[in-house]
């Protein structure tokens, strides 16, 4: 009794679990996380919200000048998505440089792209929602995440639009009246058929028995088709061709101009290469297991007319921050942010300024995140953002990759 | 006395009928729904994957085998045409019950963007052409023909109104577009759908009609691959002890 009570249990807990802890952003291998596309300035708001309300999100992600040339690239197709569990929420716009991505469209290398989408809240709970861009034979490439909280709206939720006719639907029930009523009629000719057959009650041992010795009499067991069953077949024949000519002719008289699906590619239009006026050179870049501690040396070179310095590195959605040059603290436990985790050895470069730098990346965070499986990957190559800020709080990105050693005592 | 008997007899023939049927029927139902959805699940799935060239013709074509072989074997042995109906009518409980509970309750997608295509006026068509011509070759021509060219022209009266045009944010979709758009699925994004994209080996405009024709001689020739599979397993004597 008390077994079958623990079931019970351990069912209902299962049933009342509403959250997903994640979708998988740490499955793929660390290199291939480092090296395709980086996400930044992922902004979710609100983080709190009713069903009915509109989520804003935003962002940039840089498409890697580091791709793997064995992995498919975002010059054939991509598309702007959403990683969460299931539809709770319900897209309603979405943009890659101002341009819609209802459809799918095609990027470049090495470039950054500003990218927002409209949510609309759907089902309450609690759930962790990413930017995600999906690539054509490559798969989907997991943005930064933040835990949204939906509580139940004012109004049950619907979906309205206008047809271009001029018809209000709902799309959470559209023509589901027209779906159940045309399957119930099939599901009852189909059962008409069935019951026609199996009236004959037994059926199959006597039948059987009766095909065997026409067959062994040398006879045809054909006869046992009588003239009545050929009726009836004929009957069933007419009406399913009526039946179906019939709701044929009525939706097209219902829905007299339709369209096939769409399936056009969108351009967003091409652009030049970032010009960066620092340039960054990856001389050494190490990874020490013991102490988790990632450090790069590198060399600078200054060419913009203001002190710069590094003040965060970004790979793979992780955040290390210099709390030197900028405050920054998570949003939420699983915002993949190292508020200390980042210390850079050489200073700040002035203007014209070339020298070498070394920047040390230390949290727990490249375990937690698996990163540190790069090892295990047959490319130890570390691709990441550095983000060089001036004294006014101007930015400049700079990806800086290069193969990784790693320290192991 | 002979008649008691005889009562007996005819009580556990039918108890026989009812377990044998029930069972065969269920687990094929079963066997063919995950076919199904290994082989065409998204076609089946989706209303943005019903489109006029794909959707017509690979589930309908999948869906023949099975109920092609087992229909071997209700005609051969028993001379009894109805195992398309009894197949596809049971999978499509099946696919109802996989809709509400997969992809309603748990998926949380609308009923409206997942419900199953109509199978079974197709699978009557097959059953009574078997019946009314008695002719495995005739039924492959006409039964099995129609099964594959009118699986459009069955299911238009549900599609029709998901193909209406909308006006979105200055662009044109069908109502399945929208569909597809609006409810997320992560791992399923537009352009992985295998559906019609402009070419240029069009004949006119005359997708629909180009597809239910060689939808119905793509099934014609399942059918009879299909049957003899059938057949070869009917053999069972001989092969069991090959076994």
């Amino acid at each position: 009794m008390r077994s079958v009570d623990r079931l019970l249990t351990a069912l209902i807990c299962l049933l009342l679990v509403e959250n997903a802890a994640a979708h998988g952003e740490r499955a793929q291998q660390a290199n291939t996380r480092m090296r395709t596309t980086h996400f930044y300035d992922v902004s979710m708001s609100p983080t709190n919200l009713r069903v009915g309300d509109t989520m804003k999100l935003t962002g940039r992600f840089r498409v890697s000048k580091f791709w793997p040339d064995h992995i498919p690239g975002v010059e054939d197709r991509v598309f702007l998505n959403i990683g969460s569990s299931g539809p709770n929420f319900v897209r309603t716009a979405s943009t890659i440089d101002g341009v819609s991505m209802v459809q799918s469209t095609s990027l470049q290398t090495g470039r950054d792209y500003e990218f927002t989408m409209d949510l609309k809240a759907r089902k309450t709970g609690r759930f962790h929602v990413h930017p995600v861009l999906n690539v054509l034979n490559t798969g989907t490439l997991v943005g930064g995440g933040r835990w949204i909280t939906i509580e139940p709206g004012a109004q049950p939720f619907d979906n309205k639009v206008e047809t271009m006719f001029g018809r209000e639907v709902d799309l959470e029930t559209y023509n589901l009246n027209v779906v159940y009523s045309w399957h119930l009629l099939w599901f009852l000719v189909g059962g008409a058929w069935l019951a026609y057959w199996f009236r004959r009650r037994p059926l199959l041992i006597p039948r059987y028995r009766e095909v065997q010795s026409l067959e062994d009499a040398g006879e045809d067991p054909d006869q046992l088709i009588t003239a009545t069953d050929r009726k009836v077949a004929a009957g069933f024949v007419a009406v399913t061709l009526v039946l179906i000519i019939g709701g044929y002719q009525w939706a097209e008289a219902r829905h007299p101009v339709t369209t096939p699906l769409r399936t056009a590619k969108v351009d967003v239009p091409e652009k030049p290469a970032p010009v960066s006026s620092i340039d960054v050179k990856l001389e050494e870049a190490t990874y020490r297991i013991p102490g988790r501690s990632f450090q790069m040396t590198l060399t600078v070179d200054n060419h913009s007319n203001q002190v710069v310095e590094v003040g965060e590195f970004a790979t793979a959605n992780v955040r290390f921050i210099n709390p030197s040059v900028q405050s920054v603290e998570p949003h939420d436990s699983h915002d993949l942010v190292a508020p200390q985790g980042l210390r850079v050895e050489g200073g700040p470069l002035t203007p014209g300024d070339s020298h070498v730098i070394k920047v040390f990346a230390e949290d727990a965070l490249w375990e937690t995140q698996r990163l540190t499986l790069l090892i295990n990957d047959p490319d130890s190559i570390i691709v990441g953002l550095l983000f060089f800020y001036g004294p006014d709080g101007s930015r400049e990105i700079v990806e800086v990759g290069g193969p990784m050693l790693p320290v192991f005592q | 006395m002979a008649d008691d008997q005889s009562a007996i007899a005819k009580r556990l023939e039918t108890q026989i009928d009812i377990i044998l049927i029930t069972a065969i029927v269920f687990a094929i139902a079963g066997a063919t729904a995950f076919v199904m959805a290994v082989t065409m699940g998204d076609w089946e799935y989706w209303v943005d994957w019903k489109d006029r060239r794909f959707w017509p013709l690979v589930p309908i074509g999948m869906l023949m085998v099975i109920p092609a072989a087992l229909s071997s074997t209700f005609w051969v042995k028993f001379r009894l045409p109805f195992a398309f109906t009894a197949i596809v009518l049971c999978y499509s409980a099946v696919r109802w019950l996989s809709t509400y509970l997969n992809f309603h309750i748990f998926g949380g997608f609308p009923i409206s963007f997942v419900w199953p295509s109509v199978y079974i006026p197709m699978a009557i068509l097959v059953d009574c052409s078997l019946l009314i011509t008695r002719s495995v070759f005739l039924t492959g021509l006409t039964g099995a023909f129609l099964w594959g060219a009118l699986i459009y022209p069955a299911n238009w009266p549900m599609l029709a109104a998901f193909h209406e045009p909308i006006n979105y944010n200055g662009e044109m979709l069908t109502a399945a577009d929208l569909l597809g758009y609006e409810y997320i699925r992560t791992s399923l994004p537009e352009y992985i759908r295998v559906v019609e994209r402009s070419i240029l080996r069009t004949f006119g405009d005359a997708v629909t009609p180009l597809t239910a024709v060689f939808a119905g001689f793509l099934c014609t020739v399942v059918f009879y691959l299909s049957w003899i599979i059938g057949a070869i397993v009917n053999d069972h004597r001989r092969w069991l002890k090959k076994v």
